[in-house]
C-alpha cells in the first residue's frame, strides 16, 4: 500500500517520528528500577531448615533432654525466648509434653 | 490515526510483556513456597503420631496416664479384623488390666489372648497418619525410649 498503513506512524503519512526518541526516553526512565528488581537475585528463604531444626529441638525438649544452642538460630519454648536474636522467619510445632507444649525456631537474620 | 498511535501502541504492548514477566515470577515464587509449606504440614502430621506414642512411654512411667488419656483421647482396646475394637471400660481399667510391672520393666500385655491396642487417627491440616501403639511393649523404666516392641 502506498504511504504505508492508517494507523501507524510512517513518513509517507506525514508523520516524522517527532518526538519518538522522548516517548522511548521516558520508557527506559520509568522502566530502569524495574529492570534492576528483575536483575536481582531472587532471596532465598530456606525454611525448611528452620522447620527441621524446630522440630529436632522439639524432638530434644520432648524427651527431657538440655536443648543445646544452636549458632545462628534462636527459639521458643511456650513464649520465653532463648538466644534471642533478630529473625525473618519463624517456625513453630506444638508437642504433649505432660501438657501442651508450643516450641517456635527462628534463624537469626544476617 | 492521530500522531503518536504506534509509540502508544509500542509502550503499551511492552508494559503488558514486562507486567506479565512480573506476574509469572511472583507465581513461581507463590507455588515454591505453597509446596513447600505442604510438605511441612505433612511432617507435621508424622511428628505428632511419634508424640502420640513416645508420650505414651513417659506418661506410663511417671502414672500420669490420665493426663495423657484427657489430652490424646485414643480408642483402646483389642485388634480385631484388622481394627481396633473400643472396649466398654475406662482406660484406667484397660491399663489396669494389660499393663504389669515387671521390674525394670513394664510391658503392655495382650488383652485376654488378643492383641491389644490403643490408637489415634492423626489428622493435621488433611495429612492422616495414626499413632498405634499396640502388645507387647516392653517399657523401661530406666530407660523410656529404649522401650521395644516384641
Amino acid at each position: 500500500m502506498k504511504g504505508g498503513v492508517s494507523f501507524a506512524g510512517h513518513i509517507l503519512n506525514g508523520d516524522t517520528m517527532r518526538g519518538f526518541f522522548a516517548i522511548e526516553a521516558l520508557f527506559i526512565l520509568f522502566l530502569t528500577p524495574y529492570f534492576f528488581y528483575l536483575l536481582e537475585p531472587q532471596k532465598i528463604l530456606l525454611p525448611r531448615e528452620t522447620a527441621e531444626i524446630c522440630n529436632d529441638i522439639a524432638q530434644i525438649y520432648a524427651y527431657n533432654l538440655s536443648i543445646p544452642k544452636i549458632p545462628g538460630y534462636t527459639f521458643w519454648i511456650d513464649d520465653k525466648q532463648y538466644y534471642a536474636c533478630a529473625y525473618e522467619f519463624r517456625y513453630c510445632t506444638r508437642r504433649f509434653v505432660g501438657r501442651e507444649v508450643r516450641i517456635c525456631a527462628a534463624a537469626c537474620s544476617p | 490515526m492521530c500522531r503518536g498511535m504506534f509509540a502508544m501502541t509500542a509502550f503499551l504492548l511492552v508494559s503488558i510483556t514486562l507486567a506479565n514477566l512480573f506476574i509469572i515470577h511472583e507465581k513461581i515464587l507463590g507455588t515454591h513456597l505453597n509446596i513447600t509449606s505442604k510438605i511441612m504440614n505433612s511432617e507435621e502430621a508424622f511428628y505428632r503420631a511419634r508424640n502420640f506414642e513416645s508420650s505414651f512411654i513417659f506418661a506410663v512411667v511417671s502414672g500420669k496416664t490420665d493426663v495423657w488419656y484427657n489430652y490424646w483421647k485414643p480408642t483402646y482396646g483389642y485388634f480385631s479384623l484388622g481394627e481396633c475394637r473400643q472396649v466398654n471400660m475406662s482406660f484406667s481399667d484397660f491399663l489396669g488390666i494389660v499393663l504389669h510391672d515387671r521390674g525394670n520393666y513394664i510391658t503392655l500385655d495382650p488383652y485376654f489372648g488378643a492383641q491389644a491396642c490403643v490408637v489415634k487417627e492423626i489428622n493435621y491440616k488433611g495429612f492422616k497418619t495414626m499413632g498405634i501403639i499396640k502388645s507387647t511393649l516392653w517399657i523401661d523404666k530406666r530407660s523410656p525410649l529404649s522401650s521395644f516392641y516384641r
